[in-house]
Parts: C-alpha cells; structure tokens; sequence
C-alpha cells in the first residue's frame, strides 16, 4: 500500500481457521448462507453499471 | 455529471495505464493517496509487477486501481495447533482432507484502489471491486482470493468500505502500521451464470 512493502507472513490461528473453512465450504460446494448472501449482493452489485475492459 | 448506481445504461470503461501522467487531474480527496499518485506512481509502475487501470466515464477518470501479484498462505502450525487443542477445533470434521491440504493459495493483490472525490457515493469502489472479481475469475481460474492493505490512519480507513465489500481482516491490527490486512474468497464462475 503506498509503495510500502509489508512483511508478508503466513495468516494464523483464528484467521487461517476461517479460511479453511470458507475454502473448503466452496471447493466442496457446501455454502452457507452468508456465502450464498455474499454472491446475491455482488451480482447485484455488477448490475449497477455496465463494464467495458479495454 | 449523471452517473449513479443501478443504471446499466452508464458503462464504465477500465483501462489499463502505462503513464501515471493521465491522473494529473485525479485527486480521490485521502492526501497521502493523492500524494502517492501523484509523486510515486510513476517508479511503482515501472518496478513492480502490478498492472495499474483507471476507470472512466464518458471520458472522465473516476477510479484507479492497481493489480499484484500475490500468495496467502497459512501457518503449518495450525494443524498440530488445532489437533492438540492449542488453537480453535474447526466446525467441520479433521476427516474432510481437504481441509488440511492446501496451505499456499494463489492470489490478486488490490494494491491501491481510490475513486475520484466528485464521483464518491455512488458505488462506484463496489463495483470496481466486483468487476475485478469477475475478470479474474474468467481469466486465472487458479486464483481464489482476492487481497488488500486497507489503509487506516486516525482520520480515516477504508476498513469499513472492505468489509461491505465482503473482505475479511487475516490479521489483527497492528498500532504501528497503517494498513489491515484482508481477503476476500473468489466464488467460482459457475455461480455467477443465470
């Protein structure tokens, strides 16, 4: 951020839990309903505008 | 200056820069980002791996971003931590294998994202982050997540900003640093299709 270099460390305990978790939910497709809520709002989201990458 | 939300009509246009002379006029109102923009840009182009964009309207720049690459990885120790009781038992079971399997995941880093201060309120970063998602998901299938340093000081953070936008923190937050590390998982294609 800002040009600044940030140590980068590998993510631990409560965090890495929650990733875990959240990766195997999608690669298993077993979502739940904040993950479903999530996909909801950000097709929502993409319908504001319409895009055009060059 | 018409452009609001829900109005499919309104097409942004993102494209990829070279020359951070094109945001001259680009001020997002936060100093330390106009700052860096304005002054840094430049060499941070030319050094880094990142691929910065900007976001136009009818002409207009509204957004800039830049794009890294980058790799979130999680602590070995975690499974033996969990397994002797050291660190929170996960929900699901220890027998689902594939929860233990991968510990390095392929990542985009959102290393700047700022909109423009006359284009602000109209979910604009929303949706810049939304689209970014996308181009990733159709272009780097191997990539599930999508990083950022949300930028903190005493009077302002964009922390709140990312979390609307469904990032999560992976770390707590450190006084003597301006920025929170977050992620944010990158559902597959197949569930954006109807």
């Amino acid at each position: 951020m800002l040009g600044f270099e940030t140590q980068k460390v590998p993510i631990r305990g409560d965090f890495a839990k929650e990733i875990r978790e959240k990766i195997f939910r999608v690669n298993t497709e077993k979502l739940n309903k904040s993950d479903k809520s999530e996909i909801v709002r950000t097709k929502k989201v993409l319908k504001r505008f319409a895009a055009n990458w060059k | 200056m018409q452009l609001t939300g829900n109005d499919n009509n309104f097409e942004l246009e993102f494209e990829r820069i070279e020359d951070a002379c094109v945001l001259l006029n680009f001020f997002c109102g936060i100093n330390e980002m106009d700052d860096f923009i304005h002054s840094k840009l430049q060499s941070y182009i030319n050094d880094s791996d990142c691929k910065t964009y900007v976001v136009k309207s009818n002409g207009t720049i509204v957004a800039m971003f830049s794009l890294c690459p980058d790799m979130l990885s999680l602590d070995e120790d975690d499974e033996y931590d969990m397994k002797i009781g050291a660190a929170p038992k996960p929900r699901i079971a220890f027998t689902d294998k594939q929860f233990f399997t991968n510990r390095e995941f392929d990542a985009i880093e959102l290393a700047y994202l700022a909109v423009s201060k006359d284009y602000k309120k109209r979910g604009i970063g929303e949706f810049v982050i939304s689209e970014i998602e996308n181009k990733i998901r159709i272009e780097d299938k191997s990539c599930q997540f999508l990083t950022v340093e949300a930028y903190k000081t005493p009077t302002y953070s964009a922390i709140g900003f990312y979390e609307k936008c469904h990032f999560t923190p992976s770390e707590l937050p450190i006084p003597t640093r301006n920025t929170l590390k977050m992620y944010k998982v990158l559902f597959p294609l197949k569930h954006f299709k109807d």
